[in-house]
């Protein structure tokens, strides 16, 4: 997928086209408003990061001149958080809206949502290695044995297997499951995300779940070079 | 100029005493100068009737020729040489005539016959009287006219007009002077304050107005301006404290960022010891960033931002939401939770979440396992509040003040200070505020309670509507007798049925 970044933050461009081409996307990057609105004009790209401040043409004067000709999805950053500031932007055609600081996860997640939203109907039963999902039955199985869960612990399963090999963060891990936007500081993800390891992850010598420290957590199967 | 006077207290009031004076100077002297020129004229009146009596005994007794000339050298005598009294007499008999009556523009008349007449031939105005004699012997009926000069009365009243207004005027110069001095005088002890607040500074924040021996009407002004003060210096002394402890919370992390990098550059460490300094920094950056979002917060929550986006709910379901969000916290502290009573109000929900949220945690921490951590809604005119009950130690009443203060923490080692660095009932309190409410807290007979209010203006006939079922906490509504259920989880999954045994 095609990835416009306009940004005059040369370590914040640096950061965000090596992550973000790791991740599998094609970056494209313009380091002020007049360029910005040039190649958001000329090519077409799923999803655009555009930044406020920026020299030339500010943020909001871009966005303004882009939705006059397109609808690429817009995500706006900020370093004011001023609910004028989001207002604005939404009102003037942004999709989305972060404020610095942000995380990267967090912006990979606007960027899938964003993206997602074009994307065809995803599949109702996922399976990772022997894990199996049914996310209409509501049943996961692992190696043809019904898995006990509470309903809790299946939306978080269904939750990451949907996006299974993407590092999930806590604070989307706390809003996908428990429609909570905020930073609670309170330790229910790691408990949570422990309990439903005990009963997925126990009884098998596979691991499935796995703690990138500092980041959050990832469904997906592991070489076994790596797990010993 | 004009403001200046305007400003001055003092030149006013002296003003205004030095008006006041004239006016009451001009009120008492144009009564005195009344009732003298009334005093004088009856006077001149008084003379004039005298004069007439004699006149008249005179006149009426000329009986003969003879006799009437002898009365008109009497006559003669009588009249003084400056014409300040003259006597006519007139009749049909041209021989009994005397004088010449006074005659010209008649100014006033009084009764009894008065008189005053401007004379034609000019002169000063004359008081005349004029009385018929009768007929005797040969001597027919005769007019007999007296009159006197007004001009002695109008010479003294003028004097005295003129010195009554001289003495009119130089009392209210003197008033105006002496109310001057005096006012400032008793200004003295207002330029003292003025002194004493102009020496208020932010290096000098403890000075104080000196409220010793003020006159009372300047007592609730200095009392006010203390307490203006006082409170100044306490938000004050609070935003340098919270500067330090923001400073103080980010040197931490810093440190911390700053040493472990060196640390791990100073050798060639291997892939995964740099991975591990890598994961150890980005755990200081999170919780920095955590801290300065909370501060952004905090500081638009203080600009008087309100909350937007709000939606009418039952608070009862949202805090049940809460509960439910927060049931492996009081899972693994073994504490139950109940929620009692409902109401609506307009929320901004992810706030509401929010205050919930801090205010349970808060609860949790300073419970035992076993205890129950009461959630009560309840409707108070235009608010609505949310209370949190939890059982524990007394509060220290000089602490209850400042729980809701940021980075205020009642016992200075808190073990999970990593997670909650201190803000978490600021945050209630602000969102509190965005909601036009309050915070409170009581601490009584065990059990520790804090709570917070919401605007909700409209009364809601409602109240008694169902929340959707939660599964694990049971919102008990009153006048219902509390039914405790534990939060503990038990076997919500999604197979009710035990797992089968076999592959």
């Amino acid at each position: 997928m095609k990835l416009l970044i306009v940004e005059d933050e040369h370590k914040v461009v640096d950061y965000l086209r090596s992550g973000l081409t790791e991740q599998g996307w094609v970056v494209d990057i313009a380091l002020d408003g007049e360029e910005g609105m040039h190649l958001a004009t000329e090519f077409d790209y799923d999803v655009i990061v555009l930044d406020v401040m920026l020299p030339k043409r500010d943020g909001f004067s871009v966005l303004k001149a882009l939705r006059m000709r397109k609808s690429t999805p817009v995500i706006m950053l900020t370093a004011r958080d001023h609910i004028n500031d989001r207002v604005r932007g939404l009102r003037e055609g942004a999709d989305d809206y972060l404020t610095k600081p942000f995380s990267f996860l967090e912006l990979v997640e606007r960027l899938h949502a964003l993206a997602r939203r074009t994307r065809s109907q995803e599949s109702t039963l996922i399976s990772v290695g022997d894990l199996f999902v049914d996310l209409i039955g509501r049943r996961a199985t692992r190696d043809g044995v019904r898995l006990d869960l509470t309903a809790k612990e299946f939306q978080l399963l269904s939750v990451l297997a949907r996006r299974q090999g993407d590092i999930l963060s806590k604070t989307a891990i706390t809003e996908l499951v428990w429609d909570v936007n905020f930073d609670s500081h309170t330790n229910v993800v790691e408990t949570a995300i422990k309990r439903l390891r005990a009963k997925l992850d126990g009884p098998f010598r596979t691991k499935l779940l796995h703690t990138v420290r500092g980041m959050g957590y990832v469904l997906e199967v592991r070489e076994e070079a790596e797990l010993l | 100029m004009t403001r200046s006077i305007n400003r001055s207290i003092a030149r006013r009031l002296a003003m205004m005493f030095a008006l006041v004076a004239l006016s009451v100077f001009t009120l008492v002297g144009s009564g005195l100068f009344l009732v003298m020129r009334s005093q004088l004229d009856h006077h001149l009146r008084e003379s004039l009737d005298d004069r007439m009596e004699i006149a008249k005994i005179i006149v009426y007794h000329s009986v003969t020729l003879d006799k009437w000339r002898m009365a008109r050298e009497k006559l003669t005598d009588m009249s003084p040489r400056d014409g300040a009294t003259m006597y006519s007499v007139s009749s049909d008999d041209p021989s009994f005539h005397y004088g010449a009556p006074v005659q010209g523009r008649v100014t006033g008349s009084w009764p009894g016959g008065y008189t005053r007449v401007e004379p034609a031939a000019g002169g000063p105005a004359m008081l005349t009287r004029t009385l018929v004699v009768p007929p005797s012997g040969v001597r027919p009926a005769v007019q007999l006219q007296v009159s006197a000069s007004c001009q002695p009365n109008v010479r003294t009243m003028r004097a005295f007009g003129a010195a009554l207004t001289a003495l009119s005027t130089l009392g209210s110069l003197a008033v105006l002077l002496l109310s001057y001095s005096v006012t400032r005088i008793g200004l003295a002890p207002l330029r003292r304050l003025t002194k004493d607040a102009s020496e208020v500074s932010p290096n000098n924040r403890s000075q104080r107005l000196n409220t010793a021996s003020l006159p009372h009407e300047l007592d609730d002004l200095a009392h006010s301006f203390n307490g203006a003060l006082e409170r100044l210096d306490g938000a004050y002394g609070r935003l340098e404290s919270f500067n330090a402890d923001v400073a103080h919370e980010l040197r931490t992390p810093v440190t911390i960022l700053i040493g472990q990098t060196e640390v791990a550059l100073t050798r060639n460490r291997s892939v995964e010891d740099l991975r591990h300094t890598l994961q150890s920094n980005l755990e200081e950056f999170e919780r920095m960033r955590g801290i300065i979002n909370d501060m952004l917060f905090l500081a638009r929550a203080d600009q008087g931002e309100r909350a937007t986006g709000l939606v009418e709910v039952s608070l009862a379901a949202e805090v049940a939401r809460t509960l439910e969000f927060l049931e492996i916290p009081f899972d693994e502290a073994q504490v139950r939770a109940v929620s009692r009573g409902d109401a609506f109000a307009p929320v901004n929900r992810s706030l509401f979440g929010r205050a919930c949220t801090n205010l349970l945690m808060n609860a949790i921490q300073h419970c035992a396992p076993g205890d129950t951590v009461t959630v009560t809604i309840s409707r108070h005119e235009d608010q609505v509040r949310i209370a949190v009950a939890n059982p524990g130690q007394a509060i220290d009443p000089s602490r209850l003040d400042h729980l809701f203060d940021r980075f205020y923490r009642a016992e200075e080692s808190r073990t999970n200070s990593r997670e909650n660095h201190g803000l978490g009932l600021a945050i209630v309190k602000a969102i509190a505020e965005m909601h036009r409410g309050k915070v409170s807290v009581e601490s009584a007979n065990g059990v520790n309670m804090f709570a917070f209010s919401v605007d909700a203006p409209r009364v809601d006939v409602q109240a008694a509507q169902e929340v959707p079922a939660v599964p694990t906490i049971q919102a008990v509504r009153e006048p219902v007798m509390t039914v405790e259920r534990s939060s503990v989880v038990s076997g919500h999954g999604v197979t009710p049925e035990p797992a089968p045994a076999g592959r």
